[in-house]
């Protein structure tokens, strides 16, 4: 009841408030300017992130103060808002990579101390239990990895509005499931956020972009709060196994792998794993031929396919292979990507020839 | 020194071996003997004999006409198309061998893997013309030692009328098709291009023949069914495609009510058709006819044109091109690269409407003829069966020889006279490894 209030709350708040953000954020600035790699024609505001920040906040400044009482969820949200103002920032003037990495591992490290980190790794790759250090390092690591998957993802209109909508609905499922209600309802009220940030960032006349700000915090609550639920899960003996690592892997896989694709592709290419490019599956999937919100329902349709894969599979399927499907899977759809845009640059070339002689 | 022999004038001899002098390399003069053995091809990938349909239908049956009496030959025909009552054991000495599939469209895969599969239990020498089944040749490398020869045709995985699926299927396949064959043919310059490019080896150029058409007058009774043939006209027949640029012929056409065009085409299948054809019908200089099958009508229509114009932009030698240039037809042709290597540069060129009618109006009758007989002497060198058929069976001699060992003296130690007269006699004579 109290999560629907927050939904609703956060929903009305962005409906509400997001035309006079958008307003603001014209006037100082915050717009996305089109450029070669970008793949919209007009400037656009960057007011949603802080959009989503700010309802967020207000909610539980309002509804759930004590919520901050918690030491891992203070940390996961002063964490989750450091992002959100470093974002802001460089979204207003390029913050150079390096910085935003260090800022991204001290939240993480910051949130691993609090308490909430991986500890075992639940029989994957037939690994069970993690050394204390180890299961710390790889936190610390999951967590940046994923909010740079977040952050890159962002690259078609309401594909990681969709995404974040999807998992956290996911996250308010299996909080609910585990009885974690600190995180059932901010999902909720992040739910609410986001979907009201939806609703702009769809509209032609009123567009908003969430921006690195937004996209950062998302991932960065999406990830760490993922982690914890895991926690919670492998101390509670009776939640039936460790279903919720795998929809938690489920649900995470698609942005990650695809950036772990991205940066062994440019590493094989020799080039730096930061250049920004146009080779992530969004951009496979435009040169494919479809619009935005194509792309934004088949990349959150493939993420709730995993994710029904994980609750239909988990007692008949070995962890491993379970990953190993998946990376088969996502494997054959960016081998048809790639082949049609290898297609396409030929086509473009052969053009080229013909008209040549 | 005797010179390479051309292979349409050896008499087959009794026996299945014979064997000729070969020219291994023209500056040393070593020669080398090569047995010739009587091959058998398997012809795969065409709707089959007798050829009624496209050009590789038309190669095949000049194929088979020239080679049937010195190779063993086979060919693989669609059971669609021929009716059973239809069907013959053999054609002009070659073994027909009907499968009930379709030979183009997406059965063209089944049709063309069935077609290798069964020529793997005889053939010596698999000469596949299209890239459908490309995806077997892999298999046929790694576990049998037939030869492979394919034509992989005009760029196929670009065509517009493929949906994606196929076009992504035939961009691989195509490349199975050159890594996996031993010898891959391009029918033109502009594709061996390409082929260069995209996988850095070399394909082989053979064109198409044209001599099978022929000149005929105009016969009274087709004079009387069309009275506008009476007049100069210009000519295109195609199928009715936005490739082959109907749309920007026509908008010239339209332009100039003085010159009177003549497209023969299938109007009535394609939604872009029938809109051609009901915005353009009622021009008085423009005649849009529906498919003519009858070949003699056909050829008289075309080879009586004033011009010919050639609207094709698809991949590849056309063979309707190669053939109203045999016919001595003056041509335009689209500005593509292909249609400029098959006409030599030398025919007329447009790539707009505007461009097409400027040629047209600014280019006298005197011209025209030149042009006319510019693009005969082209066909005659390049495009006749004859040539075409030897230069197949050049290919398949080159991919069925046998190595010669080689000789255990040193290359250098053969250079002969030259090397006598360079005073380096002595390199000809070394002491050898056993010595």
């Amino acid at each position: 009841m109290q999560a629907l209030l927050s939904f609703i709350f956060t929903l009305a708040l962005m409906l509400a408030g997001m035309p006079l953000l958008r307003m603001a954020a014209i006037r100082l600035g915050w717009i996305d300017r089109p450029n070669h790699r970008k793949v919209h024609q007009a400037p656009v505001p960057l007011a949603g992130g802080i959009g989503i920040g700010a309802a967020l906040m207000a909610a539980v400044l309002l509804q759930m103060p004590s919520l901050l009482v918690s030491p891992q969820l203070a940390a996961i949200l002063s964490g989750a808002y450091t992002l959100l103002v470093l974002g802001a920032i460089d979204d207003r003037k390029e913050v150079p990579a390096l910085y935003k990495l260090v800022i991204q591992l001290l939240c993480a490290w910051a949130v691993v101390q609090s308490g909430v980190q991986i500890n075992s790794l639940y029989g994957l790759f037939g690994i069970h239990e993690l050394p204390e250090w180890a299961g710390a390092a790889l936190s610390v690591l999951v967590i940046a990895g994923t909010v740079n998957a977040y952050n890159l993802m962002d690259g078609v209109d309401g594909l990681s509005g969709t995404l974040a909508l999807l998992t956290l609905g996911a996250m308010m499922f299996i909080s609910n499931k585990l009885g974690v209600y600190e995180w059932n309802w901010l999902s909720a009220a992040a739910m609410g956020a986001v979907a009201g940030f939806l609703f702009f960032n769809f509209s032609k006349r009123r567009k908003v972009f969430m921006g690195d700000a937004g996209s950062l915090f998302m991932g960065f609550l999406i990830v760490s709060g993922g982690i914890q639920l895991i926690g919670v899960s492998a101390q509670t003996p009776d939640s039936g196994g460790a279903w919720v690592v795998w929809l938690v892997i489920a649900l995470l896989f698609v942005p990650v792998f695809d950036s772990l694709r991205v940066y062994a592709e440019r590493r094989r290419m020799g080039i730096s794993p930061f250049t920004p490019g146009r080779n992530h599956l969004h951009h496979l999937l435009l040169q494919w031929g479809w619009t935005h919100v194509q792309i934004s329902i088949f990349i959150a349709f493939l993420v709730a396919g995993l994710a029904g894969i994980v609750l239909l599979a988990v007692p008949k399927m070995d962890i491993t292979w379970l990953v190993l499907l998946f990376v088969l899977l996502f494997k054959i759809i960016t081998l048809v990507l790639h082949t049609h845009a290898r297609l396409q640059r030929w086509r473009a070339r052969i053009r080229e020839m013909e008209k040549g002689r | 020194m005797e010179k390479p022999s051309i292979y349409p004038h050896i008499k087959p001899l009794k026996t299945n071996y014979f064997k000729y002098r070969h020219d291994s390399d023209g500056l040393t003069g070593k020669t080398c003997i090569m047995s010739i053995k009587k091959q058998k091809i398997a012809i795969i990938g065409t709707v089959g004999l007798p050829a009624s349909y496209g050009g590789f239908e038309t190669l095949a049956e000049h194929l088979v006409g020239h080679l049937h009496a010195r190779h063993e030959l086979t060919v693989y025909c669609s059971g669609k198309k021929y009716a059973p009552q239809a069907r013959t054991s053999h054609y002009r000495g070659a073994r027909l061998i009907y499968l009930p599939l379709e030979a183009n469209g997406i059965q063209s895969i089944p049709y063309d893997t069935l077609s290798i599969l069964h020529a793997l239990w005889y053939a010596d020498v698999l000469l596949i013309l299209g890239v459908a089944g490309a995806w077997m040749l892999p298999f046929v490398r790694w576990f049998t030692h037939k030869k492979i020869i394919i034509s992989i045709d005009g760029i196929e995985w670009k065509r517009d009328k493929w949906g994606r699926l196929a076009k992504m299927y035939l961009w691989w396949a195509e490349k199975m098709a050159v890594k996996y064959s031993h010898i891959d043919i391009s029918d033109n310059e502009s594709i061996q291009d390409y082929t260069a490019l995209r996988y850095g080896s070399l394909s082989r150029i053979i064109e198409y023949g044209a001599d099978h058409t022929q000149r005929l007058p105009l016969s009274a009774e087709l004079k009387a069914k069309y009275p506008f043939l009476r007049k100069p006209y210009a000519f295109k027949v195609c199928r009715i495609e936005p490739e082959n640029n109907l749309h920007t012929v026509l908008e010239a056409f339209a332009q100039m009510p003085g010159y009177p065009l003549v497209i023969i085409g299938n109007w009535a299948n394609s939604d872009y058709g029938r809109r051609l054809r009901s915005r353009y019908e009622g021009l008085p200089n423009i005649h849009l006819l529906d498919p003519i099958y009858d070949q003699a009508m056909l050829d008289q229509i075309r080879g009586n044109a004033v011009l010919y114009v050639h609207g094709h932009s698809a991949g590849g030698t056309n063979p309707s091109l190669v053939e109203a240039m045999y016919l001595g037809l003056p041509i335009v042709a689209f500005h593509v690269s292909y249609n400029k290597t098959t006409t030599e540069g030398k025919a007329g060129y447009f790539g707009t409407a505007a461009e097409l009618a400027e040629w047209v109006q600014q280019t006298d009758i005197a011209t025209l003829q030149t042009l006319g007989q510019s693009m005969r002497s082209i066909a005659e060198r390049r495009y006749s069966w004859p040539l075409i058929a030897a230069k197949y069976e050049q290919l398949v001699l080159e991919a069925t020889a046998e190595q010669p060992k080689s000789d255990i003296r040193p290359a250098l130690s053969q250079l002969g006279n030259s090397l006598a007269e360079q005073g380096l006699g002595h390199l000809a004579h070394q002491r050898m490894f056993f010595e």
